[in-house]
């Protein structure tokens, strides 16, 4: 699971740095990585999210033109906020899984904005960013599912099936007793 | 609830992003270009996937269109032909009377094709990655245009590969000259941060400066980084600085930066 992970982060850091259709449609372009790492705080825990936003965070930046490490924090405190209730969420609900990642991908560019306005740069932000930030934030939140959907299936396909509990009484080894 | 032991796992993510945050220029310029080298074998496949189809498809083409095409070809290099004849005659004239007043000879560009591999992932800066390094000899602050006009400059350079901070980024600003009037000013990313990519602002242009719709802009030559007279784009709209101390205009570009897939590097 570790590995598909780590594909898949790969994977959506690639996508967003080449495909262009969607921000030819629309104008800007989608992170589907505050939503990952929603799924990656709430199925895998706090340890795996801290790394995970470590992990994806500098992919990121490696192909933008964020100094190094700038979206590492943004998806460090998602990944923080849902673990401290993690406990509270109903992970299974679809409906609490979009509005997770509603919240996570909305969050993300305004703490990953105001970080950049801390460290001194100077990000292209103006009236159109609202309709940018309405786009992402959608986008995130509506694919959140697909990840929970997607690793659960390969949770079912790459790991061993579970096995139902035996109990002791078994009808093919049962002693007939009657007259013979 | 969160454990010591998952706080101390946050924590330590937190310090780590503080230290590359906080890391000399130079060492973080270094260290993210080794990490984007990660993605050059698939940025390098996708490539060349897209490439393979589009030959697919040349392949499949009608003979009538192929035909046409071949013909308007035949009739462009005709033209162009004659506009090179022309021009071999004003340079040979130019060389002399440069030679005869004492002024330094041009040299001619020495322009490299590049592949456009990646684009910026995020909606606050404008760039892209092309598959030309070091290797090929080139630097930061390496010119890159397409046969339309200017595209920006180099900013980081790789063994392989290199970004390119596209025109309208708020760190690529070219001194600009309107054409016409030799007016100058400076292009800056669009002042109401529109999303079109087409759309920049020239800026600082002096407020009895006679700025109308259509007037070419062209590199200005200033500062020594762009050199002169490559083309930016045309005046699409005038008005004054919100102070009123000078005028600023937006220009649409004549690069076409939202369909780039290759772009000439100009070499040193």
């Amino acid at each position: 699971m570790t590995f598909c992970l780590s594909l898949t982060t790969y994977t959506v850091v690639f996508v967003e740095a080449s495909y262009r259709g969607f921000r030819n449609l629309t104008g800007t372009q989608f992170d589907l990585l505050p939503g990952l790492v929603v799924y990656v705080a709430l199925s895998k825990g706090s340890r795996a999210a801290a790394i995970f936003s470590l992990a994806a965070g500098i992919l990121y930046d490696s192909v933008s033109v964020n100094p190094l490490g700038t979206s590492v924090i943004p998806l460090l405190l998602i990944g923080m906020g849902v673990c401290l209730k993690s406990e509270l969420i109903l992970k299974d609900q679809r409906y609490a899984q979009v509005v997770l990642g509603l919240v996570a991908s909305g969050v993300a560019p305004l703490l990953g904005w105001l970080l950049l306005l801390f460290i001194g740069q100077e990000p292209l932000v103006g009236v159109s960013s609202f309709w940018q930030w309405c786009v992402v934030t959608s986008v995130g939140g509506m694919l959140t599912p697909v990840w929970f959907k997607v690793f659960g299936l390969l949770q079912v396909a790459l790991n061993h099936p579970s096995m139902a509990e035996s109990s002791a009484f078994r009808s093919d080894r049962q002693i007939q007793r009657g007259r013979h | 609830m969160l454990k010591k032991p998952h706080f101390l796992a946050f924590g330590l993510v937190f310090l780590i992003s503080l230290v590359l945050l906080n890391l000399p220029g130079k060492a973080a310029s270094q260290l993210k270009l080794a990490l984007s080298e990660v993605f050059t074998p698939i940025f390098g496949l996708a490539t060349s996937t897209r490439q393979a189809v589009d030959h697919a498809s040349a392949g499949v083409m009608p003979r009538s269109v192929l035909l046409a095409e071949l013909g308007k070809l035949e009739q462009e290099n005709q033209h162009l032909k004659l506009e090179l004849m022309q021009i071999a005659d004003v340079s040979r004239e130019n060389v002399q009377l440069r030679k005869t007043v004492g002024w330094k000879q041009r040299t001619g560009w020495n322009v490299k094709i590049a592949r456009v591999l990646a684009r910026e992932p995020g909606n606050w800066w404008k760039a892209l990655q092309i598959n030309l390094g070091s290797e090929d000899h080139v630097t930061t602050n390496t010119v890159v245009l397409t046969p339309d006009g200017l595209v920006g400059r180099v900013d980081q350079v790789g063994l392989t590969s290199a970004r390119v901070l596209l025109l309208g980024d708020p760190n690529c600003r070219v001194s600009a000259l309107i054409e016409e009037t030799r007016e100058g000013g400076v292009i800056a990313p669009s002042g109401d941060r529109i999303p079109d990519e087409t759309l920049v602002e020239m800026t600082y242009v002096s407020r009895h400066s006679q700025l109308k719709p259509g007037q070419k802009v062209i590199t200005s030559g200033l500062g020594g980084l762009f050199p002169k007279g490559i083309p930016i784009g045309r005046i699409a709209e005038v008005h004054p600085s919100d102070h009123g101390l000078f005028k600023e205009a937006r220009v649409q570009l004549s690069a076409h930066l939202k369909d780039l897939e290759e772009v000439w590097v100009l070499l040193p």
